[in-house]
C-alpha cells in the first residue's frame, strides 16, 4: 500500500523481545515499544526523549528492520517497507542511515577513513567506477568538515569528535533521505558536541534530510528538533511541536523530565525546585497496570491504576496520554 | 579565609610512553576548604581526573608526579605507600562515574560495606552491619534494610551510586572527590544524587571536589569553579563569576556550546578545532589555536593565572570584559 506522504511514517509500531528462554525458565516478554506512531517530513527533525530503558533505541532498530516488529507498519515516501522481502528492502535501505553513539566503536579500526566512508557505496552501488566512488567519498568528507589528507588515516588517529564526523560522512555518502541519530552526540565533549549539532543542522538544510534524533538530553533536543516525542516504558506519553512541549508540557512525566534539567546559570540553579517524582523506572518486563507512569506520578488517581490512558489530541495540537489532563479539561 | 584543607602547589603529572612523554597536568596550584564544593570543569584529556588521581596515588604505573599536595600538613606526594594508605583510608574518599564497575558483582552490598568498616574503623561484624545500614539511610536509600542484602545487579543505577556514596562515607573522610558522579544517571535521578552530596557537605563539613564536564552540575553545587584545559587552569573563581561573567575565551566558548532549557533558544556558537595532543610541545597559551581573540603573543608566551579584569583569575593575555562576554555568546 502506498500513500502520497513523503518522508517517514510509522503507524502503531510494537516490538517485543522474548526473554528467559530455556527449558526451565518461564517465558517472559519485554514489550519494548508499544503502538508508537510518528511521521517525519523531509527537512524536519523529530526528537525522541526518555530515560534509559524507555524503548528509544528499539524504536530506531524497528524502523530500520534491525528488529522484527510484532505489529504496525513503517512507510518510507509512501511505500510500506514492513511487507518487503529482505531483497526488496535492500533497495530502500540506502535511503535510511544511522549514526551511533560511540564513534570509535562504530568504525572498523583496521580500515582507512576513505574505505570506511566508501563501504556503503561498495555494498549498495557496486556499479560505480573507482574514480566516481572516490569523488563521492571526497564530497562526503568535505560536507562534514574532514580534510582530504585524512582519507588515508586509521580511526585511532582521530579524536572522538573527528571520529563522529567520519561516522556521519559514512551515513550521508549515499545521500539518504532519513538519518537516525541514536545518542549521536552524547559521548562527545561539550565543545565538540556543539560542532556536530551545527553540522547536522547544515546537512539537513543541504540534503533535505528527515532526522530522527534520539537523546536523553532535553536541552540538545530542544536545540535540534522541530517536534518532540516523549517515551515512557515503550509508550508515547506526549508528542508536540518543540515550542509547545517546552513552554507548556502537559504530561506529569514530561514536566518532571523538563523540571530535572540543570541550568548553567547558578542563580536559576540554586533556587531550582526539584520535581516531586518518586522512585525509578519500573521493570519493563512487569509494567504496572493502567498508566505505566502511575507508580511515580505525583498526580496519580485511582483510574490511573486501572485503565491505560489513550493518546488524545489537545486544543494546542499536542498529543498527551494522561487521565488527569483529560479530567482537568472536562472540569 | 581560613586554612585550606587541601593545598596543592605546582602539581605536574606526566606519563612516560613509548614515544614522547605525555604531560597530563602542567604545574597547577589550587586549594579546597572544609565545607566547600570545588567544581573542576574540563573536557576529556584536560587532566581534570588525573590531577585528583595523582593525589590519591592512583595514577597508572607509568605516571610521574611533581609538586606538593598538603592535606592538613601532610604532603600526599611525598608519603610512602604505607603512609599514603593510612591517610587515604582516614581522610580521602573517591566516587567514580560508573558504580557498576566499581562494585563487586559477586558480593552483596552488606559484604562490601562491612569489609570497609572493619578495615577502616575496626568495627566488629555486628556493629559494622548496623553502621552500614545507618550509612545507607544517610544517603536516602529507600527500604535500606532490604537493599543491604541485595547484589549490585539488583539495584538501579541511582541506587548503586547511593551505595557508592555510602561506602565513600565509611571512613568518615574530610575530602570527598567525586569524578563525574552523575554522568551515567538519568536526569530525574541525577538531581537527587547531587543534592545528597550537598547535604553531606553541609552536615559533615566535608570538602567536596566535583569533577565534571557539565556546567549545570557545577551551577547547582559548586562554590568555586576551576576550568581546566590541556592540563592547565584556564580560569578559577567564584561560581557566579565564572558562569555568569566568564573571563577566559575557553570558558565563554564552553558556555556558548551548551544549550540551556532555562534560557531563550539561540544559535550555538561552537569553539572551532579540537583539543591539543598531550605529546605536543607546550609553548604559549594552549588554547591559542582555537581562540577567537588570539594574538601573536599568545602563541609564544604562556599567560600566568592572575586576576586581570575581574575577581576571578584567568590565564589569558586578552581576557574578556563583561561586554565581550555577551559578544562571545557566553553566559545568557
Amino acid at each position: 500500500m502506498t500513500t502520497g506522504m513523503e518522508g517517514l511514517e510509522v503507524d502503531a509500531l510494537s516490538i517485543t523481545y522474548p526473554i528467559g528462554q530455556g527449558p526451565f525458565r518461564p517465558r517472559l516478554e519485554l514489550k519494548a515499544v508499544r503502538e508508537v506512531s510518528l511521521s517525519i517530513a523531509p527537512g524536519k527533525t523529530l526528537g525522541v526523549v526518555g530515560e534509559s530503558g524507555c524503548g528509544k533505541s528499539t524504536l530506531a532498530r524497528g524502523i530500520l528492520r534491525l528488529q522484527r516488529p510484532d505489529g504496525g507498519t513503517v512507510r518510507w515516501n509512501g511505500q510500506s517497507i514492513s511487507d518487503l522481502t529482505d531483497d526488496e528492502f535492500r533497495h530502500v535501505r540506502p535511503e535510511m542511515q544511522m549514526v551511533f553513539q560511540d564513534p570509535l566503536a562504530s568504525l572498523n579500526p583496521r580500515m582507512r577513513v576513505a574505505d570506511i566512508i566508501a563501504e556503503p557505496l561498495v555494498t549498495h552501488r557496486p556499479e560505480l567506477s573507482g574514480s566516481k566512488r572516490q569523488a563521492l567519498v571526497a564530497k562526503a568528507m568535505e560536507r562534514v568538515g574532514l580534510l582530504p589528507d585524512m582519507a588515508r588515516r586509521f580511526p585511532h588517529e582521530f579524536s572522538g569528535g573527528q571520529a563522529q564526523r567520519i561516522g556521519i560522512a559514512r551515513a550521508i555518502v549515499l545521500e539518504p533521505g532519513l538519518l537516525i541519530c541514536d545518542e549521536a552526540v552524547s559521548a562527545l565533549d561539550v565543545s565538540i558536541r556543539a560542532q556536530v549539532l551545527v553540522l547536522l543542522e547544515e546537512l539537513q538544510q543541504t540534503l533535505g534530510l528527515a532526522i530522527l534524533f534520539i537523546s536523553h538530553d532535553l536541552a540538545v533536543v530542544r536545540y535540534i528538533a522541530h517536534e518532540v516525542m516523549v517515551l515512557y516504558l515503550g509508550r508515547v506519553v506526549e508528542h508536540a511541536e518543540r515550542d509547545t512541549l517546552f513552554a507548556n508540557p502537559k504530561h506529569p512525566y514530561t514536566q518532571a523530565l523538563i523540571g530535572s534539567v540543570l541550568s548553567k546559570d547558578p542563580e536559576i540553579e540554586r533556587s531550582h525546585e526539584v520535581p516531586r517524582i518518586g522512585g525509578e523506572l519500573p521493570s519493563p518486563i512487569d509494567p504496572p497496570s493502567g498508566c505505566p507512569f502511575n507508580t511515580r506520578c505525583p498526580l496519580v488517581q485511582p483510574i490511573c491504576r486501572q485503565t491505560m490512558p489513550a493518546l488524545v489530541v489537545q486544543p494546542d495540537g499536542s498529543q498527551v496520554a494522561c487521565h488527569v489532563v483529560e479530567a482537568q479539561k472536562a472540569a | 579565609m581560613h586554612q585550606p584543607l587541601l593545598d596543592v602547589r605546582n602539581l605536574s603529572v606526566r606519563f612516560q610512553t613509548a614515544g614522547a612523554p605525555v604531560i597530563a597536568v602542567d604545574n597547577i596550584s589550587f586549594s579546597v576548604s572544609q565545607g566547600e564544593v570545588l567544581g573542576v570543569v574540563g573536557e576529556s584529556g584536560s587532566g581534570k581526573s588525573q590531577t585528583f588521581m595523582a593525589l590519591g596515588g592512583l595514577l597508572a604505573s607509568n605516571g610521574e608526579t611533581t609538586g606538593e599536595a598538603l592535606l592538613e600538613g601532610h604532603d600526599l606526594l611525598a608519603l610512602s605507600d604505607r603512609e599514603l594508605d593510612h591517610i587515604r583510608g582516614q581522610k580521602i574518599s573517591y566516587i567514580f562515574q560508573d558504580p557498576m564497575t566499581a562494585l563487586n558483582p559477586f558480593r552483596s552490598v552488606a559484604a562490601q560495606m562491612t569489609e570497609l568498616l572493619r578495615l577502616h574503623r575496626g568495627l566488629g561484624q555486628a556493629r559494622a552491619r548496623t553502621e552500614a545500614l545507618r550509612l545507607l539511610e544517610r544517603v536516602r536509600v529507600p527500604d535500606a534494610r532490604r537493599r543491604l542484602d541485595a547484589y549490585p545487579h539488583e539495584l538501579s543505577g541511582g541506587m548503586r551510586q547511593r551505595v557508592m556514596i555510602a561506602m565513600a562515607l565509611s571512613n568518615q573522610p574530610r575530602l570527598l572527590i567525586a569524578d563525574e558522579p552523575t554522568t551515567a544517571l538519568d536526569v530525574t535521578v541525577q538531581i537527587q544524587v547531587l543534592d545528597i552530596l550537598d547535604e553531606l557537605r553541609r552536615e559533615e563539613n566535608l570538602a567536596v571536589v566535583l569533577i565534571t564536564h557539565d556546567m549545570g552540575v557545577v551551577a547547582r553545587l559548586a562554590h568555586r569553579i576551576m576550568v581546566v584545559y590541556a592540563g592547565t587552569i584556564a580560569e578559577e573563581g567564584e561560581a557566579e563569576d565564572v558562569l555568569l561573567r566568564p573571563s577566559h575565551p575557553y570558558t565563554a566558548g564552553l558556555l556558548a556550546s551548551m544549550p540551556d532549557l532555562a534560557a531563550p533558544l539561540t544559535q550555538l556558537q561552537p569553539i572551532r578545532g579540537y583539543p591539543p595532543d598531550g605529546r605536543k610541545a607546550r609553548i604559549g597559551c594552549m588554547f591559542a589555536p582555537r581562540c577567537f581573540k588570539v594574538q601573536p603573543v599568545c602563541r609564544d608566551v604562556t599567560p600566568a593565572l592572575e586576576a586581570r579584569v575581574s575577581r576571578q583569575r584567568q590565564a589569558c593575555h586578552f581576557p574578556l570584559e563583561p561586554r565581550d562576554t555577551a559578544i562571545a555568546g557566553g553566559a545568557s
